[in-house]
């Protein structure tokens, strides 16, 4: 199958189209309706490890539930510290890889954003997530195929 | 008649000038005073916390909240004699000049290094701050009650990532930051943080859910990932959408080839134990000729296992779909 990729994230080539990328990224909302059929609400430890550890986390779970990553942000379940991540159903899309950048400031965002313009990677979101236990802003993007 | 005027005339006065000149209750040069009591308290706490920081970190983690939990009524206390004050309208024209705001920059820095001792009476000695014209401006057009409330929400938050904080440990959470946290739990009730919260609320890319914490009960904790366990559902994931795919091409051989894949996959999985009884619980058999409904079927299961953090049985499923999906 032409579509499909079996190489690890750091060393395949990128092999769907980029209708299917432009199709995935264009639709993505900035909110989700929690309570929604087609939305997957995971819980991810508080103690991740990198950023790059919630990067392979949320490609998995892309994969696996078939739904692409719509937000993220800090949560509680039942009193203990997790990041909230919402998967939107997505059946039609060849998903591309995800790319999850930290940034401090508003400068940081800034030139991070610009610097995956410049890449062609789509922009989903920004949101936060624990690594480390520790609360942090982090900018999502879909790479460019 | 006169007289009776003049009398009303001053008793209204005196009625309505309220209190003799409003002092902030926080007097620095007033050894017994607010910080002075809080700076002993933190030079206790450090020297205890030093002491067994190497050999106890499970004690040092105590000591540490405790230092935290034990500083904050006092900030408590001079912030209600402030709000106090504000809410009673004495003498604005004063307290503005009398706004203090302590050195943060300086706390944030504290570590288990040198001088620590010092290092604290430096982070909580307190200075006034002049007020620009434009803060005063801002303060006019604010009623008392929004900058109050403004205040109180500003505590509420540094509050709640203090009680949050509190549970790491040592290394994660160490007394430096501790303090830090003390010292922005002050500044969170000054009118300097009211006035800078309440213009960057205003501001366009200042968002209402900033500091929100989403509630969630019951949802199984995911930890974090093996490369290989991505490696395998990646292709997996793909392999199952393109099926979806030609399955709703309208192209009858290609809908025909990947409902003989489905089976296969299906047929695949019914030799191992665990995922033949999903299957079968979820009602999918490779003996069904329709390959949308074989789809459909694996993935609802896929996705229970997913959200279950069921990674055996993932990953038994997609070893099925990239041996005999391709």
């Amino acid at each position: 199958m032409a579509t499909t990729k079996t190489g690890s994230k750091s060393g395949s080539k990128k092999n769907a189209t980029k209708a299917a990328t432009k199709s995935a990224t264009k639709a993505a909302p900035k909110a989700a309706p929690a309570a929604a059929e087609n939305i997957h609400t995971r819980a991810f430890t508080a103690s991740m490890s990198s950023v790059k550890a919630l990067e392979l986390r949320c490609e998995a779970d892309e994969a696996n539930l078939l739904a692409k990553i719509i937000s993220m942000e800090l949560g509680e379940d039942d009193g203990q510290d997790v990041t909230v991540a919402d998967f939107e159903d997505d059946e039609t899309t060849l998903l591309g890889e995800l790319t999850i950048e930290e940034f401090k400031t508003d400068t940081d965002r800034q030139s991070i954003k610009a610097i995956h313009k410049t890449q062609g990677d789509t922009f989903l979101f920004e949101g936060k997530a624990f690594i480390k236990n520790n609360p942090t802003n982090v900018l999502v993007f879909r790479d460019k195929e | 008649m006169r007289k009776i005027h003049l009398s009303l005339l001053l008793s209204i006065v005196a009625l309505a000038t309220g209190c003799p000149k409003y002092k902030p209750s926080v007097d620095f040069k007033d050894r017994a005073s607010f910080v002075n009591k809080v700076n002993e308290h933190l030079k206790a706490k450090q020297a205890q916390y030093i002491s067994v920081l190497g050999s106890n970190p499970a004690m040092a983690k105590t000591i540490r909240n405790e230092l935290i939990e034990d500083a904050l009524p006092y900030i408590d206390d001079a912030y209600l004699d402030y709000v106090t004050d504000l809410q009673a309208g004495r003498d604005r024209a004063n307290f503005v000049a009398d706004l203090i705001e302590l050195g943060t920059t300086a706390a944030v820095g504290i570590t288990n290094g040198e001088r620590p001792l010092q290092i604290l009476g430096v982070a909580l000695t307190a200075f006034r701050g002049g007020r620009r014209s434009a803060d005063l401006n801002f303060y006019k057009e604010q009623s008392t009650p929004i900058l109050i409330n403004k205040m109180d929400d500003n505590r509420a938050k540094v509050r709640e990532a203090i009680l949050r904080r509190e549970k790491s440990d040592v290394d994660i959470y160490p007394m430096g930051a501790a303090i830090g946290d003390i010292v922005e739990y002050y500044n969170a009730g000054t009118l300097v943080r009211a006035f800078t919260q309440l213009s960057k609320d205003t501001a366009a890319e200042a968002k209402a859910s900033e500091d929100k914490v989403r509630k969630l009960k019951g949802v199984p904790i995911t930890e974090e990932t093996t490369q290989e366990f991505r490696d395998l559902s990646v292709p997996a994931g793909r392999i199952l959408t393109q099926l979806g795919l030609d399955l709703n091409s309208g192209d009858q051989t290609k809908i025909e080839a990947a409902t003989k894949k489905m089976q296969q996959i299906v047929a695949a999985l019914e030799k191992d134990t665990d995922a033949a009884a999903v299957l079968k619980a979820a009602d999918v058999s490779s003996t069904d000729t329709d390959g949308v409904n074989l789809r459909r079927g694996l993935v609802k299961v896929r996705r229970s296992a997913a959200e279950a953090n069921n990674n055996d049985l993932l990953n038994t499923i997609n070893q099925a779909i990239v041996d005999n999906g391709r």
